[in-house]
């Protein structure tokens, strides 16, 4: 395939090249295991994915398999294969999808899903996985994989939870599964026996006419019903990312990045990667400042993120932060933190970290009233707000973002309305704080909630677009008053889609291919978002859009998703459920008290926490 | 302590763009462990710049940057350590002390171009003639309106090779791209032509 032919022809062509710094192309073997990973979305958004790095480092440090990236390419790009009639190739040995033995896609977030189907058909497979023979399988894993239904009709196997172990252990079964020359079916019944490893062929699955789950039943013996997660031990010990790869693009997120906790007990109701990603493990900052060093040395990026999903959360951010920045500032290297608390001790940490103040520093309160924030458990208060945000003003900021969400369960018209107000309130205090009128701004960027998933809101619907307007509408009307805000709203129709696919069922998948007949792709960017084509696409497989994404279930039902639960408990589940509706809080286990979410007794693990803390007591 | 360093960016990495090449270097600077001196202020950046530019998809046999570090190291030394860090495509060719008070950028007075077309080299001869005799001007659109520039100003010689032509083309205000040199020359462009810069002269 002469793809360097190509190069010429497209913009951006150092998104194909392939060679990068670290890149790591091996000598194309038969007796290899060869792994695409795909990640369906353009490079740059791609490459900025960490678990993407952490599987190329963990599978290319063998002698017995490659891994090679494969990214959705461009308009340009994809006119050109297919004008051609080049299939979509890996960046490293520009190989087509079908000589791999394992294609592996990434679920990210639900919009990404249309992009999936259309690398398969651009890889010139079948995008049934019935119909497809001998090699390569399918595989999909990440957040998406814990409802994997949707996806059930174009995936051989789904993976739940963290891979780099997996891999390997999938990487074992496929190498015998070579040399013995196992038929599809068998290698499939053996990657099923792994733990964290679900093959929907081998389920039958139906729901009734309210989209509840009636059957899930194995159609082999000795396959589970329930499906626990995997996680990687390996983590803590520091096998990860010695030689990350440089890109020569601007990518999303262009830095060194270094892992230094995973998972998050906070439990805000609202959020699944906080439930799907338990217990939490912080690395020892010793590690830490290791693999950082390492990193470094390696690529001599001018950027260190300290990455995990609350970064200001691990004990030692300051002390690492402090290090890392001692050790390289005078080779012109920032450090930086992806997530910031909402307390003054952030504020401390962000100027200690930035010497140029004119960046704007973000928070997320998520709701405007603490009425509403007690409901998503969103463990924050007003005065802490007021504090940071003084502290911040002092500190010499005097752009402020702040991140809310309307369409929260039983929000009012004065939720809404708080959130305007609170913006109001961090306005006045810029102003008290001698900001000037020219340069102070707040920026109140509104999402709408879309339920997830194995989340205390599973149960419920979105709200209607109808009202999703309304409210936005009332925030528009108190925000155009004030100039000192800036008010950024999501498209609701984005939202609907993401809604629907979330916590839809395997019936699903029809209308994903449909959706892709039609031409959706790239549905996570607005310049290719085609909400009407979706529509389409739901009608014609004889589902409404916006009332699949609005369908509520009883706490009694037996929920679509709830076989892939990963190790959350339903019983925990539901006690949250209730307790949002009474706006109870649930502390964080880290404070010492288990709060029953079982992800540690089915996973016969504990979370691991630096400095001499534990959790009292886990809860079976 | 200013350098002069010459390198040169080939293969697949002639896909990369200006920007993406400052950062190529930026990040090798610090790999390879050398002292770059900072610029003051809020922002500080590392201080180094590119004579000029190269476009996405040229190659090039004679880049130059001025580097300042702070403090002195042998020239040999600064390109070996570059060239062991450097991803593959990029090589530095000549490293040595740069003493002129004027910066780079504003030395810059010419630059000669290998352009590869497969087409005889009768037929380049006889464009060439062609090109003598008629004497064109290329009309450019600039923010300030329209432009023409006399080809035989802008292009100081112009030389039939086996595989092409070798051209110098003179950097300024009224300066031609080696696309648009190579569009007047031939009346179109191919798909499979090259461009490769052998050398940036400075004044």
């Amino acid at each position: 395939m002469n793809i360097a032919k190509l190069l010429a022809l497209v913009q951006k062509p150092a998104r194909y090249l392939g060679n990068e710094l670290n890149a790591v192309k091996k000598t194309w073997e038969q007796n290899l295991v060869k792994i695409a990973f795909c990640f369906p979305d353009l490079y740059e958004v791609g490459m900025s994915h960490l678990g993407l790095r952490i599987l190329y480092e963990t599978v290319n440090r063998r002698d017995d398999a490659l891994l090679e990236r494969v990214f959705a390419p461009a308009e340009d790009m994809e006119k050109l294969l297919r004008e051609k009639g080049y299939f979509l190739f890996s960046l490293e040995n520009k190989k087509p999808l079908g000589e791999f033995d394992l294609v592996g896609f990434t679920l990210q977030y639900e919009l990404s899903y249309s992009n999936i189907l259309n690398m398969l058909e651009l890889g010139g497979l079948e995008l049934f996985a019935e119909k497809r023979r001998g090699w390569p399988l399918v595989m999909a894993g990440g957040p998406g994989a814990f409802n994997p239904e949707p996806l059930a009709d174009f995936i051989d196997f789904f993976v739940l939870g963290e891979g780099e172990e997996v891999l390997a252990e999938i990487i074992e079964v496929v190498k015998e599964a070579k040399v013995k020359g196992w038929e599809r079916n068998d290698t499939l019944l053996a990657l099923a026996q792994i733990p964290g490893i679900y093959v929907p062929k081998f389920y039958r699955v139906s729901y009734d006419e309210a989209g509840r789950l009636i059957e899930f039943m194995p159609l082999k013996k000795d396959l589970p019903v329930e499906f626990t997660k995997r996680i990687s031990q390996g983590f803590l010990s520091g096998h990860s990312l010695p030689a990350p790869i440089v890109p020569y693009l601007d990518i999303v997120h262009n830095r060194a990045m270094v892992e230094i906790m995973r998972g998050c007990s906070r439990g805000c109701r609202f959020c699944q990667a906080g439930m799907i990603y338990r217990p939490v493990r912080e690395k020892t900052p010793e590690l830490v400042l290791a693999e950082a060093e390492k990193i470094m040395e390696k690529t001599g990026y001018e950027e260190i993120s300290l990455a995990s999903l609350s970064s200001g959360d691990y004990p030692y951010i300051r002390e690492v932060a402090k290090k890392l920045l001692d050790k390289y500032q005078e080779a012109g290297v920032n450090v930086s933190l992806p997530s910031l608390r909402i307390d003054s001790f952030a504020v401390d940490l962000a100027s200690e970290l930035q010497r140029v103040r004119k960046a704007t520093l973000t928070f997320a309160p998520e709701a405007g009233t603490q009425r509403m924030r007690d409901i998503i458990n969103k463990g924050v208060t007003e005065e802490d707000l007021i504090n940071t945000v003084t502290a911040a003003f002092k500190a010499g900021w005097q752009a402020i973002k702040l991140y809310f969400m309307i369409g929260l369960p039983y929000e009012t018209d004065e939720d809404v309305a708080g959130i305007i107000h609170l913006a109001q309130k961090v306005a006045d205090i810029g102003v008290k704080e001698g900001v000037s009128r020219g340069r102070l701004k707040v920026t109140v960027s509104v999402s709408n909630f879309v339920p997830k998933p194995h989340t205390p809101f599973q149960w419920l619907g979105i709200i209607s677009a109808e009202e999703i307007k309304r409210r936005q509408g009332i925030l528009e009307k108190l925000a155009k008053k004030d100039r000192r805000l800036s008010l950024k709203m999501h498209d609701y129709r984005t939202s609907l889609l993401e809604a629907a696919l979330s916590r839809a069922d395997r019936r699903i998948g029809r209308v994903i291919y449909r959706a892709h007949k039609l031409g959706a792709k790239f549905d996570g960017w607005q310049e290719y978002f085609n909400y009407e084509l979706w529509q389409k696409a739901f009608l014609e497989e004889g589902f409404d859009l916006e009332a699949y994404a609005r369908r509520s279930f009883s706490l009694d039902d037996r929920l679509p998703w709830e076989p892939f639960a990963g190790g959350i408990s339903q019983r925990f589940l539901k006690k949250e459920y209730r307790d949002a509706m009474a706006g109870k809080n649930t502390a964080d286990c880290r404070e010492g008290k288990c709060t029953g979410c079982g992800v540690c007794p089915a996973l016969e693990i504990s979370p691991v926490l630096t400095g001499g803390r534990k959790v009292d007591e886990i809860l079976t | 302590m200013k350098y002069l360093l010459k390198y040169s960016r080939g293969g697949e990495l002639k896909y990369i763009s200006h920007l993406d090449t400052l950062r190529v270097f930026e990040r090798a600077f610090r790999r390879a462990n050398l002292p770059v001196a900072f610029t003051e202020g809020f922002n500080p950046h590392p201080k180094f710049s590119i004579a000029l530019p190269l476009a996405l998809g040229h190659e090039s046999q004679g880049e130059l940057m001025e580097l300042t570090l702070k403090k002195a190291l042998p020239p040999g030394e600064i390109k070996d350590r570059l060239n062991s860090v450097l991803p593959y495509g990029f090589k530095v060719l000549e490293v040595k002390p740069y003493s002129d008070d004027r910066s780079l950028m504003a030395r810059v007075s010419k630059v000669v171009y290998r352009i590869k077309v497969n087409l005889p080299r009768t037929e380049l001869l006889a464009r060439k003639e062609k090109l003598l005799a008629a004497n064109p001007r290329i009309v450019k659109t600039t923010k300030r309106g329209e432009k023409q520039i006399d080809f035989w100003q802008a292009v100081e010689a112009l030389e039939v090779q086996d595989d092409g032509i070798k051209v110098v083309i003179k950097v300024g205000e009224n300066s031609l791209r080696p696309e648009e040199v190579a569009k007047t020359f031939l009346g179109y462009l191919p798909g499979d032509i090259e461009y490769i810069r052998e050398e940036i002269i400075l004044s």
